[in-house]
């Protein structure tokens, strides 16, 4: 342990296992908290925070940090669904556009240019509800609206790397496209993947977020955090601030952790940082 | 063996033509220069003589047979190999140079020796070696045992003249050993008249 906290890698190596496993929990104690989510004491309604409630109740006296967690838990395991499918989409097409020639590079390049074009939250809102909204809704939504951006990056890398001058000396040095792929390419593209993987969790989560708080996601039912901000809504005038504050910064919070992760193996991946 | 270039035409894309019509060959154990000035096409020639690019018109024959066949027969190997103007750009920054010598076709201790690349090297990954220190491993990959002819485009260029000197007197000597055919392109007349039997003008020869 004391070892790995010497330099700035073992450190960042400890704060990723810490914020992994951080996030683990959050999932795990969500998941299997999904009934108490639901428990109602009319008793303890309206309860500012205090230590019986840290997150205080709404106003069917629920406990609002058992539905934070909850919520938080149905959102990162939404991403974590979300984000994978859609960086595996990305990875087909990407790499797909650069090695299946001309004719299917313009078609998926034209395919990521028209999804890019039209703004992101009303396609979301479009597929989600053509597919009767809901958890299926959302997961569609956001895993075909997200895979864009990376694959338009590992596309260019992969172009990139089979013009760079080391990819074309080991075809003259008698290497086949086996050899390359495994020695030049993967190697090359899976930190970008994962990197891109990674990153598209806060993305995710912040969509569901969204698309839920709209009323175009998840069903009113769910403990989702969605559906805690726009309740929270309605007794924001009435001074219950703790229903909106607490979930939402916690809901900033796991995305900021998200987005710290994915920089940290970023970081840790790329050889022009990896030493530092 | 003759590496010959019969009656070649290039351009780039649709793009004018750089090298019009230029016949030219190179036997082994011969030691040819290659002067013309910037832009003209030296690079683009060397590329077209190691099959990197594929000429328009004319081809490229090495004792005869097209280039292209004897990558087929050799398993992929070209026994016609070049040696980059910048080694950085020509090794993988993500593997050790002991990846990079093994990628090539049973590289001899004694051309490692030769060049003066140390053990220890071999455990580092090229953004810490020194500019001459990866172009000597650059030269010692290309020089497999199923090499046979060397293309060296401006390869001491970005080099001093100590690790030049160093560099061309092992070249030299392993051309000689093997019977290689080697062809330099360089900006500089003095280096040319030094390592090479005869220099050839690409703005004669390109008609």
């Amino acid at each position: 342990m004391r070892e790995l906290w010497k330099n700035r890698r073992g450190r960042t190596i400890l704060g990723i296992f810490v914020t992994a496993v951080l996030l683990a929990m959050i999932c795990l104690a969500g998941w299997m908290w999904s009934d108490e989510a639901l428990l109602t004491d009319l008793s303890q309604k309206n309860l500012a925070p205090c230590w019986a409630h840290p997150f205080g109740t709404d106003f069917m006296g629920r406990d609002m940090f058992i539905r934070t967690v909850t919520g938080l838990s149905m959102s990162i395991r939404l991403g974590v669904l979300t984000a994978f499918a859609s960086a595996v989409l990305a990875a087909l097409l990407g790499i797909g556009a650069a090695v299946l020639g001309k004719t299917a590079d313009s078609v998926i390049t034209w395919a990521i240019d028209l999804i890019m074009g039209i703004p992101h939250i009303l396609l979301l809102i479009l597929i989600s509800y053509a597919f009767g909204k809901g958890f299926l809704g959302v997961a569609v939504g956001i895993t075909l609206t997200h895979w864009t951006s990376l694959a338009r990056i590992l596309r260019g890398e992969v172009l990139q790397l089979s013009e760079s001058r080391y990819v074309k000396m080991a075809r003259k040095l008698g290497h086949g496209a086996g050899y390359i792929s495994r020695v030049h390419m993967i190697p090359h593209i899976l930190p970008q993947f994962f990197t891109g993987l990674i990153l598209m969790f806060p993305h995710a989560v912040m969509h569901e977020a969204s698309i839920t708080f709209l009323g175009f996601g998840l069903s009113p039912e769910q403990p989702a955090i969605g559906i805690i901000l726009s309740e929270s809504m309605k007794y924001l005038s009435m001074g219950y601030w703790w229903l909106s504050l607490l979930p939402g910064a916690f809901l900033v919070a796991v995305v900021l952790l998200f987005h710290w992760l994915g920089h940290s193996v970023s970081a840790l991946l790329d050889p022009d940082s990896a030493h530092v | 063996m003759k590496l010959e270039a019969k009656n070649i035409s290039f351009g780039y894309g649709n793009g004018p033509e750089i090298i019009h019509n230029v016949s030219f060959s190179l036997e082994s154990g011969q030691r040819i220069g290659l002067a013309a000035d910037s832009g003209y096409g030296k690079t683009t020639l060397c590329q077209l003589l190691s099959g990197y690019e594929t000429p328009k018109k004319g081809e490229i024959l090495l004792d005869g047979r097209p280039l292209s066949l004897w990558e087929k027969e050799n398993g992929g190997y070209c026994p016609v190999q070049l040696l980059w103007q910048h080694p950085e750009q020509a090794v993988n920054p993500r593997r050790k140079m002991g990846a990079v010598i093994a990628e090539g076709d049973g590289i001899d201790q004694r051309i490692l020796e030769g060049l003066g690349i140390r053990e220890e090297w071999m455990e580092r990954y090229p953004g810490e070696l020194s500019g001459g220190e990866l172009q000597r491993f650059c030269i010692a990959r290309a020089l497999g045992k199923r090499t046979k002819f060397l293309l060296a485009d401006e390869m001491t260029a970005m080099l001093d003249l100590i690790t030049q000197s160093e560099i061309w007197t092992f070249l030299l000597e392993e051309v000689k050993r093997r019977d290689l055919g080697l062809l330099v392109v360089s900006h500089s007349q003095a280096l040319l008249e030094k390592v090479c039997e005869s220099v050839i003008d690409l703005e004669r020869i390109n008609g």
